[in-house]
């Protein structure tokens, strides 16, 4: 398997033709349709892309993501194509702007070709919510890919595209990672500009990024990383590389999550994450075991959360400006039964938990002691982690479930994300990578997590795995 | 021990301008219950003296120059809209029309 780096070095030297490299891509991605993974295939715009980066490198400019073929989610807005979070409320919704990440990622050079299927407006962990139709597993048709970001991990772990962006609120993509077994990150709070990705729960939201290793989302988030005027909460901080850090086993201790309820994770989880940690112990590396205990709610804290900023933030699709209207006599008339076509049973549900959660009389009861409970999350990672560079814990409790098992059942289908929420909350960044798989042949996932800005030491560590694994 | 009855849901979709058909009712009461039921176990936690978190990195206001830049072209905005006239997004009336009424009426 080549790196996205050597793809990109062959390109700059004009050994790779990325409208070869476009063409291919499509073919694949017209093999596995049946999948359901591309919401839209951007062809035409992507060859004429690669027609103009091809000239522009004949004439001797260079490109940090020469020739990559990237997919986006279809919360992550483009110029000029159709964009719709999977929603029908935005069906022929045409972008005028292209998302900041979008930007730089065209900037450096990279091809963007699809845009992918997802859980509507990203809310559900399986892709089974989109408003066309479900996504599947790229090995095991039955199963689900996970989600939201559901196609972004399909046409990566397919070997479609190169690299693809998904969105995070809850784990949207560290779980589909883990579920398709390849790398997810979610970077630091505020790293990536959140500029053009369509809102879901603005102080938990940051888009990621999928690729097939760790120097590929590694290479791809130092293009996208930096401060953005459009987004308030970007942060202003300089993206370090991997390989500009030292990773000592001396300075760098390692911390591995303390899994509080054993019972409720998969056996054969369980047993991968634990020989990674025997696998640590026998490069003479001490992992020591920690224990956060508020970790254990980390959905139910968010479950509020999330839920009462998406009320706020969906608020805005009333079929005024842009998207599906059902025009009826009066306007609450016409508000109501738009919102009532457009928005998919889980977004309905969702926005009725956060519209009750920030109620007169129920507003202390719950979203003041969920965002208290956020802080309590936050102070003990932090006191936990004085002295450790990264933690490790599995990236979801099972592998990849069936189609239709959980999907009655909220509760059950969002403990899915419990491992993965406590980054989102606190702000910090984390990847999961693979580390094997389950009886059926299902991929297993597990994060390394760090501190806020400290992406550097994570991937650093992260990659030190890939090669022991 | 039921938190909600039919009418609550009811309410709260009316509050979030959504329309729920009559069968939709249950399965919504239902999920709601068993998700406040759930995120109740947050009561184990011991919050005293915590102070709420609003965001990771408790950013407040961010300021930028208040300088004069383009902004998109009036048809750019204007072309997503389900209905429009001249330069305005059609929505429907809410003052009830009086007979022979013509104003503010443009052709769509």
């Amino acid at each position: 398997m080549k790196t996205i780096q050597e793809i990109v070095d062959a390109v700059n030297r004009q050994q790779l033709d990325p409208l070869d490299r476009v063409e291919e891509a499509i073919a694949k991605l017209t093999r596995i349709e049946p999948l359901n993974a591309v919401r839209f295939l951007l062809a035409d715009s992507a060859r004429q892309t690669a027609i103009t980066l091809r000239d522009r490198i004949q004439k001797g400019e260079t490109f940090p993501l020469a020739g990559v073929i990237v997919a986006v989610k279809d919360n992550i807005v483009t110029k000029g194509d159709e964009n719709t979070a999977a929603s029908k409320i935005l069906q022929g919704y045409h972008s005028p702007f292209d998302a900041t990440a979008v930007e730089r990622l065209r900037a450096a050079g990279a091809i963007i070709l699809a845009k992918t299927n997802m859980d509507e407006f990203a809310m559900g962990s399986s892709g089974e919510n989109s408003g066309y139709g479900l996504t599947r597993h790229p090995t095991h048709w039955n199963y689900v890919p996970g989600g939201s970001s559901s196609g972004s991990a399909v046409v990566v772990a397919t070997g479609a595209v190169d690299i693809s962006l998904g969105s995070e609120t809850g784990g949207s993509v560290r779980q589909p990672a883990s579920f398709c077994g390849i790398v997810g990150v979610k970077p630091s709070y505020g790293r990536i500009s959140r500029y053009g990705l369509i809102a879901f729960a603005s102080s938990l939201d940051q888009i990621g990024v999928f690729g097939k290793c760790v120097q590929d989302v590694e290479l791809v988030l130092s293009v996208l990383g930096g401060m953005d005027e459009k987004d308030a909460t970007s942060i202003n901080k300089p993206f370090i590389r991997m390989h500009d850090v030292s990773f000592s086993p001396d300075k760098n201790k390692i911390a591995a999550l303390d899994i509080p309820n054993k019972d409720a994770v998969q056996k054969e989880v369980r047993l991968a994450f634990e020989n990674v940690l025997q696998k640590l112990q026998n490069n003479g590396i001490t992992v020591e075991t920690v224990s956060i205990p508020s970790f254990d709610l980390s959905v139910a804290m968010y479950y509020i959360l999330a839920t009462a900023e998406a009320s706020a933030n969906l608020a805005r699709y009333d079929g005024g400006r842009y998207g599906t209207r059902i025009e009826k006599e009066g306007l609450r008339e016409t508000y109501r039964a738009t919102r009532g076509y457009g928005f998919g049973k889980e977004v309905k549900r969702r926005i009725l938990m956060g519209t009750f959660v920030l109620s007169a009389g129920y507003y202390d009861a719950y979203y003041r002691k969920a965002m208290k409970a956020r802080r309590k999350m936050s102070n003990e990672f932090f006191d936990v982690m004085k002295n450790f560079s990264v933690l490790l814990l599995p990236t979801s409790p099972t592998t990849a479930f069936q189609i239709g098992e959980k999907i009655n059942d909220p509760i059950s289908m969002y403990l899915s994300d419990i491992f993965t929420i406590p980054a989102n909350a606190i702000g910090a960044p984390s990847v999961s990578i693979p580390i094997g798989k389950d009886e059926n042949h299902l991929p297993i996932g597990m994060q390394v997590m760090a501190k806020p800005f400290e992406e550097a030491i994570m991937f650093r560590v992260a990659h030190w795995l890939e090669t022991i694994l | 021990m039921s938190q909600f009855s039919n009418e609550d849901i009811k309410k709260l979709a009316e509050l979030a301008h959504i329309e729920i058909e009559e069968d939709e009712i249950e399965t919504f009461r239902n999920d709601l219950e068993k998700i406040i039921s759930y995120v109740n176990r947050l009561s184990e936690l011991d919050l005293t003296n915590v102070e709420p978190m609003q965001n990771p990195y408790d950013s407040e206001n961010f300021w930028r120059e208040d300088i004069v830049q383009p902004s998109l072209p009036q048809e750019e905005v204007l072309k997503n809209a389900p209905r429009k006239a001249g330069p305005f997004f059609v929505f429907p009336r809410i003052v009830p029309q009086k007979k022979g009424e013509r104003l503010g009426e443009m052709d769509e």
